[in-house]
């Protein structure tokens, strides 16, 4: 078996890297440019889903109350009989006081919304919200009972969100199979960028591959500065994507933040919470990304 | 032993859109130990005869044994194994010009897997044996033809091949360095320390024929002369 020290390799490496500067420098560029197109997106679409997963939970069914005045106990009846009724596990009560309060605090720092919500004038009615269990067709019978204005005089709408727990289930697959497909084709791009790099590796150091192969060079010996050279520059070039990341992320985070309409709906996750899921997708892709676009070229371009 | 039997070759040339026949029916036999000089025109396939021996090339049809080695049937995991036999000097010297002769060499032996001990031992010894240890921190540019020459045959020299094969050593030199050369490369030959073999590829037949060796010429891929073993 032969033997090399690994120092000796990894110098090789280096010096094929710096030898192919502009070629190196194209490639590093584009393959940063593919990582942070995909870590945008992908980004993007995390946020997408934790914002979804944090509206309001989806197997509820929220009931809005006809009338105000309804008293204590009209309210305890109404508050049993809901809770008696089959695949119901919990039923809240939210008196229209509360949620008024609920809303003054949330805005207690913007006057201008909080005009809208006096004390004197509250524009919230009782609410009941009920978390059911089962399949959907059981929710909606349940659904049916309580649009029953036989059985439930008192509520003015009972409103579901089977449609809508539907259609963001959708959204979010559809959203999900976009992001592998561009992944795809990012990678597809990368991958032939490293290969062509790797091939005019090749091409100007075909003498020496030439020499190397009559010396006895086993096809490792010969591949594997290649190899490494693109592991440079996939080690770059996943490193200045991942900083590129992090200044994007947080210019997106305070532009967002800034603004008080758009920040009251959407909540960002900071980037300390995923860094390193970035950090580790970005290294992995682009070593990956590398380790195949020169596993090809050297298969096409070196013989035995 | 080098053993050709029916071998043919032909170049699936690309630039001329269609095969090119380089070697026709050559059959030929190279004992342990003998020197042995391929002559012939430019074109005429000598270069194409020492990339069969040394496995870069298959032959198309016929049948190439090496030291018990069938080319045609040996597995590619054992190719490097096998090349590492052979010493091979080039036309161009092929030096590598970031390295300086003392690298080119080492060289030789990194690719083997050799350790530095070993290394820094025997790539001064072989320097010297090519008359060229005070060029040892030159690099390629810096040297004359002559020079060239005699470190690229220390690269070929320096694993100890049992086949020592000089394609053009003589390329570019002047008549008093090619026989400088050849002298240096029939000596290897005649060594009798180690029984090796050497081929000198060559097109100056007049030089070639002046050491009395066996002389194989070369003409459109077919072997138009052959001298036979030299009687020693
Ligand atoms: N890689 C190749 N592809 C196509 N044709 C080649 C190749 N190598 C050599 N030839 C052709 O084969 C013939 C013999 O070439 P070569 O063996 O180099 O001759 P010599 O070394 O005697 O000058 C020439 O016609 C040459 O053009
Ligand atoms: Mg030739």
């Amino acid at each position: 078996m032969r033997k090399y020290s690994l120092p000796y390799l990894l110098g090789r490496s280096f010096k094929g890297f710096s030898r192919n500067g502009f070629m190196s420098f194209a490639s590093v560029l584009i393959l940063t440019s593919c990582l942070l197109i995909s870590g945008c997106f992908g980004l993007l679409i995390y946020n997408l889903y934790v914002n979804l997963n944090e509206l309001d939970e989806l197997n509820e069914i929220v009931c809005i109350c006809r009338y105000d005045d309804f008293t204590e106990a009209e309210h305890k009846a109404l508050y049993d009989r809901i809770s008696s009724l089959e695949n119901v596990e919990e039923v809240q009560f939210t008196p229209r006081a509360e949620a008024l309060e609920k809303m003054r605090e949330k805005y207690a720092e913007h006057p201008q919304v909080l005009e809208r919500f006096a004390e004197d004038n509250n524009p919230f009615p009782d609410v009941y919200t009920i978390r059911y269990s089962g399949s959907e067709a059981q929710a909606t019978d349940l659904l049916f009972t309580l649009r029953n204005d036989k059985k439930f005089p008192e509520f003015k709408s009972v409103e579901d969100r089977i449609e809508t727990a539907n259609t963001l289930e959708k959204l979010k697959n559809t959203v999900l199979w976009i992001f592998i497909g561009f992944l795809l084709v990012l990678v597809f791009i990368s991958v032939v960028i490293i290969m062509n790099t790797v091939r005019m590796a090749i091409n100007s150091r075909s003498d020496e591959v030439e020499v190397m192969r009559y010396i006895g060079a086993t096809g490792w010996f010969i591949s594997f500065p290649f190899i490494f050279e693109t592991f440079f520059t996939g080690l770059i070039s996943a490193l200045i994507a991942f900083g590129a990341q992090i200044l994007i992320y947080d210019k997106t985070m305070q532009v967002i933040s800034s603004d008080i309409s758009v920040s009251g709906l959407i909540s960002f996750v900071p980037f300390s919470q995923v860094w390193y899921v970035v950090l580790l997708s970005f290294v992995g892709v682009a070593l990956l990304t590398c380790y195949i676009g020169s596993k090809i070229s050297l298969y096409k371009h070196i013989k035995v | 032993m080098i053993e050709f039997k029916n071998v043919t070759k032909t170049y699936n040339s690309v630039s001329r859109g269609r095969p090119v026949a380089a070697l026709t029916d050559i059959n030929l036999k190279i004992e342990d130990g003998e020197t042995v000089f391929f002559v012939g025109p430019s074109g005429a396939g000598k270069t194409t005869m020492m990339r069969l021996i040394t496995r870069m090339e298959t032959p198309t049809s016929g049948s190439l044994k090496v030291n018990g080695t069938d080319l045609r049937r040996i597995r590619p995991r054992r190719i490097p194994e096998f090349r590492s036999q052979f010493g091979v000097e080039f036309q161009d010297c092929k030096l590598f010009p970031k390295y300086n002769v003392y690298e080119n060499v080492a060289f030789a032996m990194r690719v083997l897997g050799m350790p530095n001990r070993i290394i820094k031992e025997r790539v001064p010894r072989v320097l010297a044996a090519m008359n060229i240890q005070h060029r040892a921190k030159h690099f390629p540019d810096q040297l004359s033809g002559g020079e060239k020459q005699r470190a690229a045959l220390a690269r070929a020299l320096v694993n100890n091949p049992k086949i020592l094969i000089a394609d053009e050593p003589t390329a570019g030199l002047d008549p008093k360095m090619s026989k400088d050369v050849l002298d240096l490369l029939v000596s290897l030959g005649s060594s009798t320390k180690h029984k090796r073999t050497v081929i000198i590829i060559t097109h100056e037949q007049a030089l070639a024929s002046a050491y009395g060796k066996r002389m194989i010429r070369f003409e459109n891929g077919r072997i138009a002369e052959d001298t036979g073993r030299a009687q020693e």
